[in-house]
């Protein structure tokens, strides 16, 4: 028997596998697994995988060099997920064969079209389920959806906050830097719950936090959940359907702030969505401003009500004294006017005045005595 | 100046609803003048009572 090396051998395999494949290329749908990312050398290796039901069927070593990373990077960005196990993707292998590796598949290009319509439609099924799932709690009109959280009215001024975020996030610092220094000196209190708010079990630590602030008993105006920092892709947590049900029905109103610009996550349309940790912080500022302003109108009209009403008053008060004093006889003697009287009675009927009466004029300072001597009808009888 | 109800501090909504109550009672004409400027103080201590709640945080908010 005439024993060959190991090399011979896989070098007649590669060669096989040369003549067979060459540079062909393929576009295969598989399941990724066993993602391992090199991100400053832009490296990724992984393994490609089929499942029947839960069982694997098939399986492949697969690297995405320089050329293919490319694609990861646009699908994290395009996606806003990372990407990582479990994803479906479809991408273009070449078949690959090392004596020293084996054999495997260089990932060329992913088509990132497939992995956002999958996302879309994972999405679109848990917003069903959602809704399905609610027994009419959770409504969708149109691309609203309404839910017995967003119905919550707020308190008139928010004051206590429970904070949803993760420890020495940026999130953290920059909801806290808005709220806690705004220019109108409003005073909260925020209580923290900590927490990894990414990575795979990111959605089970929130749960808790939400737990830890039902158990609390603590009467909250409101809840804020939010990110900022870190990863600019992982906003796979916000898409669970465990999370928004709960946000959907948590009895305290929650905002979100988790730096999803371009897209509203499942748990944004459950909440009251603010896109960033600042945002959410300028909103409770401003609704406490509102509040206050809403206040200094009222006081100002009804200190312009009272006054005027004052106002009104004196004037009336006013018109009175003058009405008053234009009957005073002493004004009317002012004016070069006089009283007359006989035996001391002011003589308000002339036709009862004959001659030889003895008669008292009254002018201004001075009183007269006199006597008629004659009479004469006036031509201005009124 | 602590602004109480029946022994109990007020919420910032019922001392909105008092100012409410007491705009609307003055623009229907159902104050006379006596109690106006009563009303007028009440109405600058509410507002003044709210303004410092909402700049301070009591402790023990239970």
């Amino acid at each position: 028997m005439q024993a060959i090396n190991l090399s011979q051998l896989l070098y007649k395999i590669d060669e096989t596998l040369q003549s067979q494949f060459g540079y062909q290329t393929f576009w295969i749908k598989a399941e990724i697994t066993d993602v391992k990312k090199y991100e400053s050398k832009r490296w990724c290796f992984l393994k490609l995988i089929e499942k029947k039901d839960t069982e694997i069927i098939a399986e492949m070593k697969a690297t995405a060099w320089s050329q293919g990373y490319v694609f990861i990077e646009q699908f994290e960005r395009l996606t806003q997920q990372p990407f990582t196990n479990g994803l479906q993707i479809v991408c273009k292998v070449k078949v690959k064969y090392s004596i020293k590796y084996g054999l495997s598949f260089d990932v060329l290009e992913i088509d990132n079209s497939f992995a956002l319509g999958q996302i879309e439609l994972q999405k679109q099924a848990t917003l069903k389920r959602l809704v399905d799932e609610s027994s009419g709690q959770i409504i969708k009109v149109e691309e609203q959806y309404f839910t017995p959280n967003k119905k919550l009215k707020l308190p008139v001024v928010i004051q206590k906050i429970a904070l949803i975020t993760a420890q020495n996030s940026d999130g953290q610092r920059d909801f806290n830097n808005e709220l806690l220094n705004n220019n109108y000196g409003y005073a909260f209190k925020v209580d923290e719950y900590l927490c990894q708010i990414q990575g795979d079990n990111a959605h089970e630590n929130i749960i808790k936090q939400f737990d830890q602030i039902f158990v609390s008993n603590i009467n909250y105006d409101c809840v804020a959940m939010v990110r900022g920092g870190g990863s600019e892709t992982d906003f796979k947590p916000f898409e669970q359907y465990e999370l928004a049900k709960l946000v959907a029905n948590f009895q305290i109103p929650v905002f979100t702030g988790i730096g999803h610009d371009r897209n509203t996550s499942i748990v944004d349309l459950m909440a009251r969505q603010l896109k960033t940790p600042t945002k959410v912080a300028a909103h409770i500022v401003e609704h406490n401003f509102m509040f206050e302003n809403n206040l200094l109108y009222q006081l100002n009209q009804i200190e312009q009500n009272a006054y005027s009403k004052i106002e009104r008053a004196k004037q009336s008060i006013l018109n009175l004294k003058r009405l008053l004093m234009s009957f005073d006889p002493n004004n009317i003697l002012k004016k070069g006017y006089a009283i007359l009287k006989v035996n001391n009675v002011i003589v308000s009927n002339p036709s009862l005045l004959k001659i030889g009466d003895e008669i008292e004029t009254i002018i201004k300072n001075k009183t007269l005595k006199s006597v008629i001597k004659n009479i004469n009808e006036s031509k201005n009888e009124e | 100046m602590k602004v109480k109800m029946k022994n109990k501090e007020l919420t910032f909504s019922e001392a909105q609803l008092k100012l409410e109550e007491i705009v609307s009672k003055i623009e229907s004409n159902e104050i006379d003048l006596e109690a106006l400027s009563i009303k007028l103080k009440e109405a600058k201590e509410l507002v003044k009572f709210c303004e410092e709640k909402l700049r301070t945080i009591e402790e023990n908010t239970k």
